[in-house]
């Protein structure tokens, strides 16, 4: 089951497939690859198993199994598992106490049968697009280990494109499930804001904050999505809309859809990867209409200055006690977010109430948006800049400049992978708030085209 | 009839308006520093004020993020909105 999807584990394990023994395989893989991709943090072998066995005994006790029953899946390190300090990619919360409960998300997968088996790394307090990290050392790209996951859920996404497990969750404040789909070429959701349960997660910025599924299938996406929705007072900003189901949508496809592509601030990208990626999904879905994201740029801009000011707030008792223990990274920009005035982060809210009225107009006439989710395929581990007309331009500050103004406005993003060669890219289907299953659809049609798809490394 | 050309005043700095406070050595030895950037007085006061430590080595880092986060945040205060445009701090979809 080396490579297999969940839906395929689940399937077989209900039919008679050890649960024990899928999960054995996939402990065999974390132990053999891990020391490469460093993508784990914590491995819960003792948990696992006594879930697996579990598992087992429910089946031959004829109980009926969930829709992701026996499936190995691993969290970014933000997730509270209960037992173990809630670390947030940071040296600082080593010293938390170990969490008493799990995640709610962690609850409702294992509830679907899925078995947890452990941590994964990430950006300090996900301020990071790249997957590196100076406390753990960087993720490693599976595709090339030289190269950056993409952040801040870096860990999750070289888990996930690097066959160790099939399914891992992550965080999206400004683009860290999308960057990290786009680098690893796997598929990632960001749901809309309010959709997903953030209870017992670690913040970083309240208003931007999103939880999400990476897999390497749209159905395994569309499963654990399902699994996971459903409202929850411990969230205050969880909305209760009940249950949503995307996988009975997805054989749909996309007759009938109005899809465009964003032009404008999206087609000024300085490498053609990106370029490349959209007119393969433009030509797969004979989309013809290009349509122009109004104060994209701005958008971004104003979810910069939430971010920093609304991150540095969140740390600011760290930053006075314990400044030393953050990464240099980490450190400077909180430091700086710190001292934004608050007339500048008022201005950024009310523009954001002004671009939500904009996008909300927009989708009066398309259902769906496609845009680039990067601008550039992943890039060298600790590389810092990158040739531009000559120059050499800052690299790090502008990988999520086209994912931070959707997230900004909290829409729901599949990130598709496109494999290029050599190295993947990925898409972003935007779809209106609520509608992830339009997102879904679209992604899934595109792989059924096989247009889109999560490619394995050739490493491995 | 032509007109007499005002000389042109040199274009005016914060620092190079100011005569310098002491004569001197001492001075001369001020002189000699780099000039100290604007926003380096923001940061000092804004760090007094919310009790945080700004070591040394540490100011050009916050000093080039903090340029940036100024530069972006006055990109969208310069977009006109409507007065009665209410923020959005936590996002309803």
């Amino acid at each position: 089951m080396d490579w297999s999807s969940a839906s395929a584990i689940a399937t077989a394990v209900r039919d008679g497939q050890s649960a024990r023994d899928v999960l054995e395989a996939a402990l065999g893989r974390i132990a053999e690859r891990n020391p490469d991709l460093n993508a784990f943090t914590a491995v819960l072998t003792e948990r696992a198993r006594k879930k697996a066995v579990a598992i087992d005994e429910a089946r031959q006790g004829g109980e009926p199994l969930g829709a992701l029953a026996g499936v190995p899946f691993a969290v970014k390190n933000l997730f509270d598992i209960q037992g173990l300090a809630t670390l947030a990619g940071s040296k600082i919360n080593r010293d938390r106490a170990p969490a008493r409960q799990d995640a709610t998300l962690i609850k409702r997968l294992e509830a679907a049968g899925a078995i947890l088996v452990g941590a994964l790394n990430m950006g300090e307090y996900a301020y990071d697009f790249t997957g590196e990290n100076e406390h753990y050392g960087p993720s490693r790209n599976p595709h090339d280990r030289t190269r950056m996951t993409g952040g801040s859920s870096g860990g999750s996404a070289a888990a996930v494109a690097g066959g160790l497990v099939p399914l891992a969750l992550g965080s999206d404040t400004n683009g860290s499930i999308r960057v990290p789909s786009s680098f690893c070429g796997i598929f990632g959701l960001k749901p809309t804001y309010g959709r997903l349960s953030r209870a017992h997660t670690f913040p970083f910025v309240a208003s931007l904050d999103h939880v999400g599924p990476f897999a390497r299938t749209t159905l395994d996406l569309a499963l654990a999505y399902d699994a996971m929705q459903g409202y929850d007072a411990d969230d205050p900003v969880c909305v209760d809309r009940g249950q949503e189901p995307a996988t009975p949508q997805l054989p749909r496809g996309t007759q009938g859809l109005r899809i465009a592509v964003a032009g404008g601030y999206f087609e000024k990208g300085p490498l053609p990867q990106p370029d490349e990626a959209v007119a393969r999904v433009a030509k797969a879905l004979g989309i013809k209409r290009q349509v122009e994201i109004p104060e994209a740029e701005r958008a971004r801009s104003a979810a910069y200055v939430i971010t920093a000011a609304e991150g540095a707030a969140c740390h600011l008792d760290r930053l006075r006690t314990r400044a030393h223990d953050f990464g240099n990274a980490s450190r400077d920009r909180l430091l700086a977010g710190a001292m934004v005035p608050a007339s500048l982060v008022i201005q950024a809210q009310k523009f954001r109430r002004h671009f939500r009225t904009q996008m909300l107009k927009l989708f009066e006439k398309v259902d769906a948006i496609i845009a680039p989710a990067t601008a550039y395929v992943a890039p060298a581990i600790g590389q810092q800049t990158f040739p531009l007309a000559g120059q050499d331009v800052p690299l790090r500050p502008i990988i999520g400049a086209y994912t931070q103004p959707f997230s900004f406005i909290g829409l729901p993003v599949v990130a598709v992978p496109i494999p290029l060669e050599p190295l993947p890219i990925a898409v972003q289907v935007i779809a209106a708030p609520w509608r992830e299953d339009l997102a879904l659809r679209i992604a899934h049609a595109l792989e059924q085209k096989g247009v889109a798809a999560a490619p394995r490394p050739r490493e491995s | 009839m032509t007109q007499k050309r005002r000389p042109k005043r040199p274009p005016r700095t914060t620092r190079t308006a100011k005569k310098p406070l002491r004569s001197g050595p001492q001075a001369a030895a001020i002189d000699r520093k780099p000039p100290r950037n604007p926003l380096d007085d923001y940061i000092g006061a804004a760090a007094i004020a919310l009790d945080l430590n700004i070591e040394p080595a540490w100011l050009p880092a916050v000093r080039e993020n903090l340029r940036v986060i100024l530069h972006l945040g006055a990109s969208v205060s310069k977009f006109q909105l409507r007065d009665d445009t209410e923020p959005a701090p936590i996002f309803q979809a």
